[in-house]
């Protein structure tokens, strides 16, 4: 009884878990966020001394997640902008379009495809 | 046709002078692409301006001794990193259903029209956001300006009424919109009819900045140039004027560089308006206008309640120190009115004049001002106050708005005397 309870609870739990994680390239760009861009944008993306990232339509003037990676990889972080790897890039860029419900379930983002993916709210 | 003549053009001197085609530069395509290429924020060096953020370079304000502002220590004031722009490529386009004769100008045909000298300071809607922090304890959103994101230069222009006298203003007109298709996809903004009516000789398109080109930070190959308002108005690497019957909502007259608060009326689009990356919902205020009467002293502020930017000169809470004995104290002042009077107190004592250096030109240019001060040991606060020859003074409250603008309160600056 107590046993069946348990394996109850900790299937419970893993589901809990594998619907909560993040994927990799997200899981990434939200430790590089946190790192180097959540002292002025906020912790989560709400703003602060610097411009909110999260929220309807605020990634929209790029268009599209190429031009989003583009801007961020020149002029970020603030202090030392183009100090970042690549991927770091690319995998911040993809932790923001997520927190904005902008990134397709399972989508890894790269050079190839982020410019098909667009930023423009759906009209 | 009606048409609405503001310049004293004669056609057929157009006809010699516009000898282009109707060949589309297609620069709406070449704006993030050129972005994409320029891997540099800015073109030029920018160790004489105060990291303010990504894009945006305040001046030191403290540091300025001279009537024009060298371009090195002018501020800047993009959304995007500089733009490369393809001069060949490049086109001026001049259209809308406010005009009767359309029509495209290369960099050399616009360099070839009438133009005009003038000097004219440039302000940002958001110059003196600081105070709304540090003097008014007011949570508004934006860059930490201090009071730098104002510099004066001496612009080379051709006058809005010769480029609408050749286009063919109709009487119906409404709002001319100053866009650019090289810097990102959604940078311009609109003016009224009526400021191109009453100011048709004092807007317009620049191309020269003190004696030179434009530099490419502050728009080449050229840019509007709307004396009075806010920097927003004046639309740098401009390629397109169009000419409404109906008004325009963009980024920059809805979600920035508006009024919004509950002291600021909310403006409502008409139904045939047109929106460039811009919706009604984002409009919640009123587009911020024309600028008003500012002073400073040329000393850094001490910061208490907002973050000082990265290179600042002093820390938190840190006054700037001048030594004891008689000192000549300095600074500007600035109005779209021209400016009548500086005012200065010393610890809340009595308002004294300053003295006005010349020149002293009026309109949309600042004034130096100087006033000598016997500075003893200690702290002290030195308060500037300018009266505009509209009548206009400085006053010590303004109205909450959310993203910190028309700040002109009296600027209070602290001094440790040693």
């Amino acid at each position: 009884m107590t046993a069946a309870l348990l394996l109850v609870l900790s299937q419970l739990w893993v589901g809990a878990q594998t619907q909560t994680a993040l994927p990799p390239q997200v899981a990434l760009g939200q430790k590089v966020y946190l790192a180097h861009c959540a002292a002025c944008h906020g912790q989560k993306g709400e703003g602060g001394s610097a411009h909110p990232l999260v929220g309807p339509g605020k990634l929209r003037s790029y268009q599209n997640a190429f031009n989003l990676y583009n801007y961020t990889k020149l002029t970020m972080p603030f202090d030392r902008p183009q100090s970042l790897k690549d991927e770091e890039y690319w995998a911040v860029v993809a932790y923001m379009l997520h927190a904005n419900d902008l990134l397709p379930k399972g989508f890894l983002l790269n050079a190839d495809n982020a410019r098909a993916l667009s930023l423009l709210p759906a009209r | 046709m009606d048409q609405v003549r503001i310049g004293g053009f004669r056609r057929r001197d157009f006809m010699k002078l516009v000898g282009v085609g109707g060949a589309s530069a297609m620069l709406g395509s070449l704006g993030l692409q050129a972005q994409a290429q320029a891997q540099r924020i800015f073109a030029k060096d920018d160790s004489k301006l105060l990291n303010i953020g990504a894009t945006v370079r305040s001046a030191k304000w403290w540091e300025f001794t001279s009537y024009i502002t060298p371009v090195d220590r002018f501020f800047i004031r993009s959304r995007y990193p500089v733009p490369t722009v393809d001069l060949k490529a490049w086109r001026l386009k001049v259209h809308g259903d406010g005009v009767s004769r359309p029509f495209e100008l290369t960099y050399d045909d616009l360099l070839k029209l009438p133009s005009r000298r003038a000097i004219r300071y440039l302000e940002c809607n958001g110059n003196g956001r600081t105070l709304f922090w540090e003097q008014l304890n007011m949570n508004v959103r934006g860059g930490n300006w201090g009071l730098g994101a104002v510099s004066q230069g001496e612009w080379e222009y051709v006058p809005i009424g010769e480029i609408l006298d050749r286009a063919g203003l109709k009487p119906e007109a409404r709002e001319v919109l100053f866009w650019s298709g090289i810097d990102g996809p959604d940078t311009g903004r609109p003016l009224p009819i009526s400021e191109v009516l009453n100011r048709p000789e004092e807007i317009g398109i620049a191309f020269g900045m003190n004696g030179d080109p434009l530099t490419p930070d502050h728009g080449f190959p050229a840019r509007a140039l709307v004396p009075g308002w806010g920097g927003a108005a004046s639309t740098k690497w401009i390629t397109e004027i169009k000419v409404s019957t109906n008004r325009f909502w963009v980024r920059m007259n809805t979600r920035e560089e508006a009024d919004i608060g509950p002291d600021y009326p909310v403006e409502r689009p008409g139904p045939n308006d047109e929106f460039r990356a811009a919706t009604p919902e984002d409009i919640r205020g009123v587009m911020a206008r024309r600028q008003n009467v500012k002073s400073f002293l040329t000393l850094p502020l001490t910061l208490r309640k907002s973050r000082p930017p990265a290179n600042y000169p002093l820390a938190v809470g840190e006054r700037p120190k001048i030594s004891a004995g008689l000192q000549v104290m300095r600074g500007y002042a600035h109005s779209p009115f021209g400016i009548r009077q500086v005012l200065y107190r010393i610890d809340e004592g009595q308002w004294t004049p300053a003295t006005l250096v010349p020149p002293n030109l009026g309109g949309v240019s600042w004034v130096r001002f100087e006033f000598p001060w016997q500075a003893s040991r200690g702290v002290h606060v030195l308060e500037t106050r300018a009266i505009d020859r509209a009548g206009n003074m400085q006053p010590f409250a303004v109205p909450f708005n959310e993203l910190g603008h028309m700040n002109n309160v009296v600027p209070r600056f602290e001094v440790e005397v040693v």
